[in-house]
């Protein structure tokens, strides 16, 4: 697994270059490209190089007006502004703005996007170098890069380097995240488990046949997983009595399940017993061995059902999903690919699942900090979801969930709010107000007015979602823990702060602060 | 000790710019034998031209040294040709590159290199070329009327032209509506134009136009296709850049065959391995390629700041692509840099082979955001086939545009795949 500590590596390095590129440069245009997508990150970045670069280096910003983003006016005006540039040796430029532009036209299909605009005036010609002898820095996002490479290419060949800064994504962003990972899991992934038998009737008929003489049938293989099913749906669905041991009774039986299947070569289920217990693992964060039961079960769908089937596309997701945990994002960037085409071809471009499928690439981009193209496809997604299941459906709300989520990351609160406040209402509407959807809308929103700091909102939420999850799904279900662990994250945001005065006298609240305090 | 260090890599980083060498202080600087084949071919296609009319097409991808060339051309022929060199986009918005203004900054171009030549023009004949650019230019002439004793001095009438021509959109609107239906009066003053200069100093006329390889594929076809007549009408020699990607497209080779009468050069890229030779084992680059792209590096960074097992790599991972070879360098150095700054103490940083793969590593990060699922497909084709299945395919032209691709000829032509896109397809176990 690639661990935050070699991101942080990945990054410092990065940072080094790009100081190093700026104290090299003498008198020449020595443009630098700077990657990142998290604006808070960015700044903290430029901040720091301006205060550790050379004393006689000298420092400017601009940040491109959005009227007329012409990076080369913009730097000639703050020529004329800053007369002693001319006689300058050493400078460097920073600019920022170009994460304003949006890639889509606001007026239409035809009408050339600001984006667009804005690579159109880096046409840069030879003569800019004489007229810019200075270090510049261009910030942008990962997607305006790419676009950069694709339509401003000479503009890009004349670059002297690339530095990209990966964001480090808060704890508390993931953890309010993993609705959709779930999702993901019941829509697209696995196929549902359904037991007719009720769990103790399952364990009875299990251990009868158990004790035959001529045990290993079919029969008995498909009981196993039946059994392991019943398990993991319950996990799934949060109503686990005991988590922890229901998760190892479902690895149990699947692993006894797929044993047999092997021995009797039933090739057919023992595809999905892999699926299955490829989610355990996964669940409990075992994903290299996830990922090698991901596998076979995708060459054996291959082999048994043809290179395009269904199925085959959801086993892609399933691999897909264990490469991004893994942070292996481009082995599952092309898996969601091919899942997507996959999809696409067998179902058509108007599908529900090809919704889902775009929904797992936004939120692989999204992890990968690549929010403008996460934006793009979650918007497509729920596009096409409002069109083909109408406004009011359960997974426009998780599409809008989702965008809410993009949004925040990005730091545009209020369209996050919004979305958010919309996500909620549809899912009361819909699944009622106990629902554990409803419970993570609460969560999220607790989120969203943490990262804002506006903390009487966050705990109002959090204890919202807190009680919904108590009263839906008894206290040891997963989701009521991610909670739990998002309220104490945001307590000991608060104490660090000083601010406690701010919260409630809710009893949730006081005993863990006191908690906290004393720990 | 250190900073010695610190200021030779910071040298190097320096010296490692991607620009082309035009610059009297850079060709002395870093200027080292290429291309010479190519320069000998386009000056044998000129000086053979019976009517001194030639009209020759460079082709060659992005980043391979055609300007750096052309710059020599001109050099080279600077005492026996009354040559003028200049870059499209230095005068022209490159969005709005067309054939009339072309022709129009051809004809300011050659005033102003007369002017530059102190090539003595009748002042009657110069009053009225002047006359002539500053009504399409819409420029008050009397402001830069100095009457010296020699004659007229128009001192700062051509850069500001230029600047007018760069900057106005509108007037580059009306020099078109004007000149369009009357393309043929155009024509005729700047070959008046031509003549009157070099009669006066006795050399035949020799226009280079750099940078239109750098315009829109679709805006190139539009001028090469349907303007093509027009552009080369002028009666003296020029030599143009196009697109390497306007090469493979069929109908427009077959007008530029017909029209520059098969005087299209291409400029190669330079072929470290024969087609199908780098995949046998123990394959030798070839030697004297190999020798002059390591000659370019000797002259931009020191020595002793380079292994030479690093520096014959660098080679390699170049393709032979000049720019590429620069900037795979640069990371290098970019990278010591770190290390020097990070270990003042350590007197032993220079580029090796650690190094080197940590570069090439971040420089394929820059290929790989934009390479899908259909162009892994064609980069795998031509991978293994040395050319994709269809080379008309737009999809293999931009790779080819992007530098993904590159383009070799020998008797025959073939393809590779950029040597650090290939360390890419390994790593995706695409090939």
């Amino acid at each position: 697994m690639v661990s935050s500590t070699n991101r942080e590596q990945e990054n410092e390095n990065n940072y080094d270059d790009l100081l190093v590129s700026i104290e090299a440069n003498d008198n020449q245009l020595n443009l630098l490209i700077a990657v990142c997508d998290n604006i808070q990150f960015r700044d903290e970045i430029i901040q720091r190089y301006e205060q550790e670069l050379n004393l006689d280096i000298a420092r400017y910003r601009i940040e491109l007006p959005s009227e007329q983003p012409s990076l080369s006016s913009s730097i000639n005006q703050l020529i004329q502004e800053r007369p002693e540039l001319k006689a300058r040796k050493n400078a460097v430029i920073t600019v920022t703005g170009t994460e304003k532009f949006r890639f889509l036209s606001q007026h239409g299909p035809n009408q050339q996007s600001p984006q667009e605009k804005l690579l159109g005036y880096f046409q840069w010609t030879r003569e800019a170098f004489k007229h810019f002898p200075y270090s510049i820095v261009l910030w942008v996002t990962t997607s305006l890069q790419q676009q950069i490479e694709q339509k401003s290419p000479d503009f890009w060949s004349w670059r002297k380097g690339v530095f990209r800064f990966e964001s480090h994504a808060k704890n508390v962003v993931d953890i309010t995240n993993i609705k959709p990972h779930l999702d993901l899991f019941t829509s697209e992934v696995y196929r549902d488990i359904s037991s007719l038998l009720p769990l103790e009737d399952l364990q009875e008929l299990i251990a009868k046949i158990e004790q035959k003489e001529n045990a290993k049938t079919p029969q008995l293989a498909n009981l196993y997983s039946d059994l392991g099913g019943v398990y993991l749906s319950r996990s799934r669905e949060g109503t686990s009595v005991d988590y922890q041991k229901e998760q190892n009774l479902a690895i149990d039986y699947f692993q006894k399940a797929i044993k047999l299947q092997e021995e009797l070569n039933l090739e057919i289920e023992l595809a999905d017993s892999l699926n299955n217990l490829a989610e355990l693992y996964q669940s409990q964060e075992k994903y290299q061995q996830a990922e090698l039961l991901c596998r076979q079960a995708l060459e054996l769908t291959k082999k048994l059902l043809g290179e395009e089937h269904p199925d085959v596309a959801g086993s892609l997701n399933n691999l897909a999903l264990l490469y991004k945990l893994q942070k292996k994002y481009q082995q599952a960037e092309d898996s969601y690919f091919q899942a997507l085409e996959l999809t696409k071809k067998l179902l058509g471009e108007e599908h529900p699942s090809v919704a889902a499928s775009l929904n797992n690439l936004a939120l692989l981009y999204k992890s990968q900090g690549k929010y403008q193209r996460a934006e793009l496809l979650c918007f497509q997604a729920l596009e096409l979801r409002e069109k083909l299941l109408g406004k009011e459906h359960p997974d426009v709300a998780s599409s809008l969930n989702n965008l809410a989520l993009l949004y925040k990351s990005q730091g545009k609160y209020q369209d996050a709010e919004f979305l958010c406040l919309q996500a909620l209402k549809l899912r009361v509407k819909l699944l009622g107000e106990k629902h554990l959807d409803v419970a993570i809308s609460f969560n999220n929103l607790a989120g969203l007015y943490l990262s804002q700091k506006k903390y009487k909102k966050t705990e109002f939420y959090f204890i919202k979602a807190l009680e919904l999850a108590q009263k839906t799904l008894g206290k040891n279900n997963s989701y009521r823990k991610v909670f739990l662990n998002n309220f104490k994250y945001f307590l000991q945001e608060v104490i660090n702060s000083n601010r406690v005065s701010e919260l409630s006298n809710h009893p949730l609240t006081q005993s863990l602060l006191k908690e906290l305090k004393s720990s | 000790m250190t900073d010695t260090l610190l200021s030779n890599f910071r040298e190097a980083y320096r010296n490692l710019t991607f620009l082309p060498l035009i610059e009297e202080e850079e060709i002395n600087k870093f200027k080292v034998k290429y291309g010479t084949k190519v320069i000998e071919e386009l000056q044998q296609l000129i000086e053979d031209s019976y009517q001194q009319n030639s009209k020759v097409i460079l082709a060659g991808h992005r980043g391979c040294g055609k300007s750096t060339l052309l710059a020599e051309l001109k050099r080279q022929l600077d005492a026996t040709y009354f040559v003028t060199f200049f870059s499209i986009s230095d005068l022209i918005e490159m969005s709005d590159v067309n054939h009339i203004n072309i022709l129009f900054a051809i004809a300011v171009n050659l005033m102003e290199e007369a002017e530059k030549q102190s090539i003595k023009i009748k002042n009657s004949t110069k009053e009225n070329f002047y006359q002539w650019f500053a009504e399409h230019t819409q420029t008050n002439i009397d402001e830069y009327k100095a009457e010296l004793e020699t004659g007229f001095n128009f001192n700062g009438l051509f850069a500001w032209i230029k600047g007018v021509l760069k900057t106005n959109s509108t007037i580059r609107d009306e020099i078109k509506i004007k000149f369009e239906r009357r393309i043929s009066e155009l024509v005729n003053n700047i070959n008046q134009i031509a003549t009157v200069i070099s009669v006066n100093c006795d050399k035949p006329i020799l226009v280079i136009i750099d940078d239109i390889d750098k315009i829109d594929i679709d805006l190139a076809k539009d001028i090469f296709q349907a303007h093509i007549k027009a552009l080369f009408q002028p009666n003296f020699n020029i030599v143009m850049t196009i697109p390497i990607a306007a090469l493979r497209e069929v109908s427009l080779v077959a007008t530029l065959q017909t029209e520059t009468n098969d005087q299209i050069v291409q400029m190669p890229v330079s072929k470290l391995y024969q087609k199908g030779e780098r995949n046998q084992p123990n394959a030798q680059p070839n030697p004297t390629v190999k020798a002059e792209l390591i000659a370019i590096l000797n002259k931009r960074i020191q020595r002793n700041l380079i292994e030479q097992e690093a520096l014959e790599k660098i080679v390699i991972e170049s393709g032979g692509v000049l720019r590429e070879l620069i900037r795979i360098t640069n990371e290098c150095c970019r990278i010591c840099l770190r290390l020097v700054r990070r270990e003042p103490q350590n007197q032993d940083i220079k580029i090796n082979l650690d190094i080197l793969d940590e570069a090439i590593n971040k420089l394929s990060l820059d290929f790989d955001s934009r390479i899908g699922v259909k162009d892994y497909e064609i980069l795998k084709e031509t991978y293994e086939n040395f050319k994709p299945n269809d080379p008309k395919e737009q999809q293999f032209l931009d790779l080819l545009h992007g530098l993904y691709i590159l383009e070799y000829r020998n008797h025959e032509l073939w393809y590779d795949v950029h040597p650090i896109v290939v360390k890419v397809l390994q790593q995706k176990n695409i090939i």
